[in-house]
This record gives structure tokens, sequence and C-alpha cells, in this order.
């Protein structure tokens, strides 16, 4: 839903983040005017146009509370990226078989287990969040959970989960 | 139009004569000036740098290398199972717009001028008269180029840098405003822009001497009315009007730090089997090489 009253972000925001450890920039991903996902940095100031939107859609408590929660899987995932380049297959897998595989395995599981990297992670997180129903029927508990989502597979039974219980509400 | 250099007084109370202050003594209230305008600055004010306002300085964006893959069914008719290596993708990961605040003030009146300015000399050693400056080109040939050039070239005072540690005594961080990242959105390097705030006071001793309704010493401080209704605004009106004091990222002027976007430089590669089909893939590993560089600068 457009927002118009929302110069910066008229489509909403996704995800604000703090840049630095010191909390004096925001890093936010939000959804363009040409509906491609983009990232702004901001300084936290109260009187630029960005920060002033920013905060019209979260607040700063919200923003270092996501931060915690991303640095924590950002920690993960980075292990297990500088695992994947040590060709530490056992770590980067974590303990999904990896290798060739041959016989009646599904294609979309084996593609979801073995070959899904971090920035397909992403980009499905990103979809996820972009959905009507997770932006607008979600509390912050179920977003942050599939944010902290640490595999495809697990993202997926979150996001079937969130699904079947707001039908059950509704 | 020309210098209009202020009388000043030379001697005690009770003997003195008027002499014209130099440039050299004059260093005190340029200094002083660009103290009061880092203020402002430091305040959220008229010439301030900030991000996320209007594009008027440029923008700086952090890229990645990104992973690739290709897959293709086998082939049961004795051709070639394996797909081509990709190459790996680009992505923006973040953009920074830099914004600074032009706006433009009045002149100051002729009665301010008279009120907080100061007294010139005009004619010959036989023949003068005594003035009030009021001129903005006088006040621009007599003190506001010397204290724009000193901006950026000399103490700096009144101006930023981007750095990744503060520039050194003076300095404040504003906040942090680029940050480099090399794959999967992970920091590596991060900028802050920095304001002085502070510096030297090359201070001569002598004050400009102006007039209300007898000879008066004028207070030079940085809070003080020649500096806050006067010069200040006239300041201001250099940075909205005549590009001094302007920033731009990669344009003209003299450096403030440079802020560099880096990627991977390499990849490595690996292939698999799933029936029926055959995979490769590329990821970003390695070393680092320069994708973009966005330096800061500022016109006199």
């Amino acid at each position: 839903m457009k927002n118009e009253t929302n110069e910066t972000f008229p489509r909403g925001i996704l995800e604000a983040l703090f840049l630095d450890e010191d909390a004096t920039a925001v890093k936010i991903t939000s959804l363009g005017e040409d509906k491609k996902w983009k990232i702004d940095v901001c300084q936290v100031d109260f009187l630029s146009p960005m920060f002033i939107d920013l905060m019209k859609l979260t607040n700063l408590e919200d923003i270092e509370k996501d931060t915690i929660e991303n640095t924590k899987l950002r920690v993960d995932e980075q292990t297990r990226f500088e695992s994947f380049e040590r060709s530490d297959e056992e770590t980067y897998n974590l303990g999904y078989e990896a290798g060739l595989v041959e016989g009646k395995t599904p294609i979309r599981l084996s593609y979801l287990t073995e070959n899904f990297n971090l920035e397909d992670l992403f980009k499905l997180k990103l979809e996820i969040f972009e959905t009507d129903i997770i932006k607008n029927k979600t509390t912050r508990e179920q977003r942050s959970s599939i944010r902290k989502a640490e595999n495809p597979l697990r993202l997926i039974g979150l996001y079937y989960t969130i699904l079947n219980d707001i039908e059950k509400d509704s | 139009m020309a210098e209009r250099h202020p009388f000043y007084f030379n001697g005690s109370t009770t003997a003195f004569s008027l002499r014209k202050m130099t440039d050299t003594q004059l260093a005190s209230l340029r200094y002083q000036l660009r103290l009061a305008y880092a203020a402002v600055c430091n305040a959220n004010g008229n010439g301030r740098l900030y991000t996320g306002g209007t594009n008027n300085v440029g923008q700086a964006h952090t890229t990645e290398r990104t992973y690739a893959q290709n897959n293709m069914a086998r082939n049961n008719s004795g051709g070639e199972d394996w797909p081509a290596y990709p190459s790996t993708g680009t992505t923006t990961r973040s953009t920074t717009t830099f914004t600074q605040t032009r706006t433009n003030v009045s002149f100051p009146s002729n009665a301010n001028c008279r009120d907080y300015g100061w007294l010139y000399w005009q004619g010959s050693t036989t023949s003068f008269n005594m003035r009030v400056i009021s001129a903005e080109q006088d006040f621009v040939d007599t003190i506001l180029t010397d204290t724009i050039s000193e901006a950026v070239s000399g103490d700096e005072v009144g101006t930023y840098r981007v750095a990744t540690s503060s520039p050194g005594s003076g300095w404040t961080s504003k906040g942090a405003v680029f940050t480099n990242t090399i794959y999967n959105n992970n920091s590596q390097t991060t900028w802050n822009l920095y304001l002085k705030t502070s510096g030297t006071n090359p201070s001569s001793g002598q004050y400009p001497v102006g007039y209300n309704g007898g000879f008066k010493r004028r207070a030079t401080g940085s809070g003080d009315s020649l500096v806050q209704t006067l010069l200040l605004p006239m300041l201001q009106r250099r940075v909205a009007n005549n590009n001094a004091l302007n920033y731009s990222i990669n344009g003209t002027g003299t450096g403030r730090g440079t802020m560099i976007d880096t990627r991977y430089s390499s990849s490595t590669t690996s292939q698999w089997f799933t029936h029926p089909t055959y995979s490769r893939s590329r990821t970003p590993s390695g070393g680092q090489s320069n994708n973009a560089t966005y330096e800061l600068k500022i016109r006199t």
C-alpha cells in the first residue's frame, strides 16, 4: 500500500538497522518507486528529511532490537561463509549431505537443502516480507522469527505456520 | 571594490593613534568567524553537511559481487551435460545521499553596519574621509575571501572531512555516513563525517574601531555582534550564492577524504549433479579490488 504521507518511503520499509556500534547512522531497506528493493544510509538526524520519514514508520528502540538480532545472524552467516571459503563443507552445510547426489531426490527440496546460498536466503526473506499478509497482519515477534531463520526450510516452515495462524484467527 | 582594512587604537587610552590593521592582525577575526560558522553547522544550522536530504552534493554507493549459478538438464543424447560456469553478478548494497543546507540570508542593514562594523580610511594622506564599511564586496575583499581560503586550506575550522577515524584535535564526529561491504552485506569499513569545531586562535591583540557617536573598539569574539550580526550572514551568503565552502562528491575543489567501494576480485567455483540437473556455480572470494572511489571535495 502506497503511503502518500511519506515522501521518502512511500511503500514502507522492510528493515532499518544501525550501521555502526555507536548507533549514529541507519541502513534502511525499502521498496523504491520502480518496485525494486533499495538500501539507503542516513545519519540519526532528526532534521534530515529521510530520517524524519523513517521515524514515521519505526522508532529507535525497535531499530536497536532488530540490529542486535541481525548482528547475531550475521555473525553466524559470516562463520558459515568463511567455512565455505576454507572448503569446510561439514560446517558450511550444517549437516546437509553435499556432493553428487543421484537418484530420485525431488529437485525443489535438494535446491533448498544443498544449493541455497546466503544471498538466496536473504532474497527469499525479502520476498516474504514483501507479501501483504506479512507486512500488514503479523506481529513484531513473528517478523523477527522470519528475520532470524537460518536456512530456507526453517524460513518456509515459519512462513507456513504464520499463514495458518492468521487463517485460524480470521 | 577594494580591501577596507579597519583602524585600530595604537597606544594607551590617553595617548594613542589610529592605525590600519594588517591582514595578519585580522587573522583572529577571521578565525572567530570560522568558529561561529562551525558552531552553526554543529547545531544543524545553515551551511551544514548531512545525509538523507536533497541530492545537492552527490551520492556514494557500496556494491558487491554476487553468487551465480547455471543449471542444465542431463543430455541423454551423448552431448555435454555440464553448463558453463557463470560469471559473478554485481549489486548495489547501499546508497548514501549527501546534502548541504545552502539557504540564502539577507545582507545586514546599513544601521547594523554602522553599529557593529568598522571604520576605514578612504582618500590620500592630505584629503581623506573616515567611512563605515558597508558594501558587500568590500567585506568580501577585506575578510571573507581570506576566511574561506583558510577554512579550505588552513586550519579547516568550520569544514568537514570523511574519514575512518578522527582526523585529530578539534574534530567532532557527526556520525557514520558510508560503509563498504564486499559480500553478503557484511560491513568491512565505515567512514564517519567529521566537523572541525575549534583550532588555535591567532590572536594579535588588536581590535577594529567602529563609531557609535564616538570611536569604539569592537569586540571580536565568535559570539559578538560584529561576527554574529554582520560577518556570519555574509559568509552564509557566499555559501548560498557563490559556491564558497560548497561540497561535492568527486567534483572540483580540495579533497576532504575518500570513501572506497571494494569488491572481491576473484571467485571460487563448484559443481554438482542432482538428478536430472547438472549445476555449476561461482562464489565471490579472494582479495579485494577498488570498484569506485568517492572523494568529498570542498570549494573556495
